[in-house]
């Protein structure tokens, strides 16, 4: 009845009296609801309504029904608005951050951590499928990520450890770049998040109950952890095939049948994100749904585009593949990749 | 891959692992020594003795030949590094400006420190002062 096509409704019924009784009593319905729901606020908040709505009573019964709270700016816990520049305020080194930034590395962590998740169900484990490596580590099933698949690691806690670590020191090569207080509590809270779930993993995923047992591989996880910061940073800042080397220590475990264009592509995936999260403003460490602007597949291109010596020595004419044999005609093809190529049938075709 | 091509890529292949630079931490594990191992043991070829290459085609292999020495090429020309080249603030980090030139001059003294120096370095580590 609040509505202004009722309350033009009122003016025709008849007299002036009835539509003044009926409007002040649809007022004092509203009255009593609003302080009602008044009464669930906070106590200064209702009696300064219900004190504001008794003195205008008369006032207000020429005007419109519903009155709506006038804006209180400034004021402390708004809603959205305080929690987003709460947000902000943790990355710039707030005193009381360490709460808000825990929820936002967890987001960040989370990220990192499902690139090359993998599990082994109960009922696996219980008919007794569950296989194992050479070095006796358990060997799950995979997410199907480029991980497992192109790169050929195999889906295993390690593989999950290392994949997760990657990431993580893209994002704390980030976090060096905030407040000195800022960097300490959110690169902190960030690895706390990677171990927590570390050790969750190896509970429920790998049956592992004895803490004697995790605490032992957690401690060697953590010397992992600082030598993995320790050995990317040395390639950060030495070059790319110093930091070629320490991905195929540390993902691929200095394995001796090792892909080299595997590592140039991660290598080059590594730097393309350290660059974007270089271009990054603070913020969008809080708001950003994620850090990583792509996947390592994305630089296959780039790896793959010859190097000058190799360009020169005809290996592009090859490449398309035209028959050659002997050292003349690879010099001769190579003259012929200057030149625009003549296309030869090789079937006949109808027309 | 004409037999020319193939001593070319092997050429290639041995100059570019005597240039790659040696890790002074890490003596007895070099990417370098495990690579030029493969090449010796496999005839100048660098495919590693994987499922995924041993059951590709013979002209695939050589494809696959080329694409690994052009990335051995390309990791020591530094290509990643300038194309993606760090403008900013990354390298010069807000929370502590001397943490990368620290860490390389770390890297330099620690496979030369003695065992005293060492144990110096642990107790200073041990007992830090808060600046």
């Amino acid at each position: 009845m609040a509505c202004p096509s009722c309350r033009s409704g009122l003016g025709l019924l008849r007299g002036p009296a009835a539509s003044s009784t009926l409007r002040q009593g649809l007022f004092a319905e509203s009255t009593t609801t609003t302080t009602a729901r008044a009464a669930a606020l906070s106590f200064s908040q209702s009696s300064r309504t219900s004190s504001r709505r008794s003195t205008n009573l008369s006032q207000q019964q020429s005007r419109r029904i519903h009155t709506t709270r006038p804006c209180r700016e400034g004021e402390s816990g708004g809603g959205l608005a305080g929690g987003f520049r709460k947000l902000l305020a943790s990355v710039a080194g707030n005193q009381s951050s360490s709460y808000i930034a825990y929820g936002a590395t967890q987001r960040i962590y989370k990220d990192c951590a499902k690139q090359a998740d993998y599990t082994i169900t109960p009922e696996d484990r219980k008919a007794g499928r569950v296989k194992e490596t050479a070095d006796g580590e358990e060997i799950g099933t995979g997410n199907g990520s480029i991980w497992h698949q192109e790169f050929g690691l195999l889906p295993t806690f390690s593989t999950w450890a290392h994949v997760t670590m990657l990431h993580l020191y893209l994002v704390v090569v980030r976090l060096r770049c905030l407040d000195k207080d800022a960097h300490a509590t959110w690169q902190a809270q960030l690895v706390d998040h990677f171990f927590h779930q570390a050790e969750e993993k190896m509970d429920r995923t790998h049956d592992m109950s004895s803490r004697v047992m995790r605490q032992r591989y957690l401690q060697d996880l953590f010397v992992q952890w600082r030598g993995v910061v320790l050995a990317y940073d040395e390639g950060l800042v030495k070059g790319d095939a110093v930091l070629a080397a320490a991905v195929w220590r540390n993902l691929f475990k200095g394995r001796e049948d090792i892909d080299v264009r595997t590592l140039a592509t991660i290598v080059s995936w590594m730097r393309n994100e350290l660059k974007y999260l270089d271009f990054m403003e603070d913020a969008g460490l809080a708001l950003h749904t994620t850090l990583f602007k792509s996947k390592p597949d994305a630089e296959f291109s780039v790896v793959d585009k010859l190097v000058p010596s190799l360009e020169k020595s005809g290996a592009a004419a090859d490449v398309e593949g035209v028959a050659a044999a002997g050292e003349a005609e690879v010099k001769a093809s190579s003259q012929k990749a200057a030149q625009k190529p003549k296309p030869t049938p090789k079937f006949k075709t109808a027309a | 891959m004409s037999g020319a091509l193939r001593n070319l890529a092997a050429r290639q292949y041995q100059r570019a692992l005597s240039e790659w630079p040696r890790d002074a931490l890490r003596p007895e594990c070099q990417l370098q020594d495990v690579l030029t191992k493969r090449l010796t043991k496999n005839n100048g070829s660098l495919l590693p003795n994987t499922s995924a290459f041993n059951k590709l085609t013979k002209e695939a292999k050589e494809q696959a030949e080329i694409k690994q020495a052009n990335a051995l090429l390309s990791l020591l020309e530094n290509r990643y590094k300038s194309k993606y080249r760090i403008t900013g603030e990354l390298l010069k980090p807000k929370s502590n400006p001397k943490y990368y030139s620290d860490l390389v001059k770390e890297l330099e003294e620690a496979p030369n420190r003695t065992f005293f120096g060492r144990m110096a370095k642990r107790l200073g580590g041990i007992i830090r002062f808060q600046s």
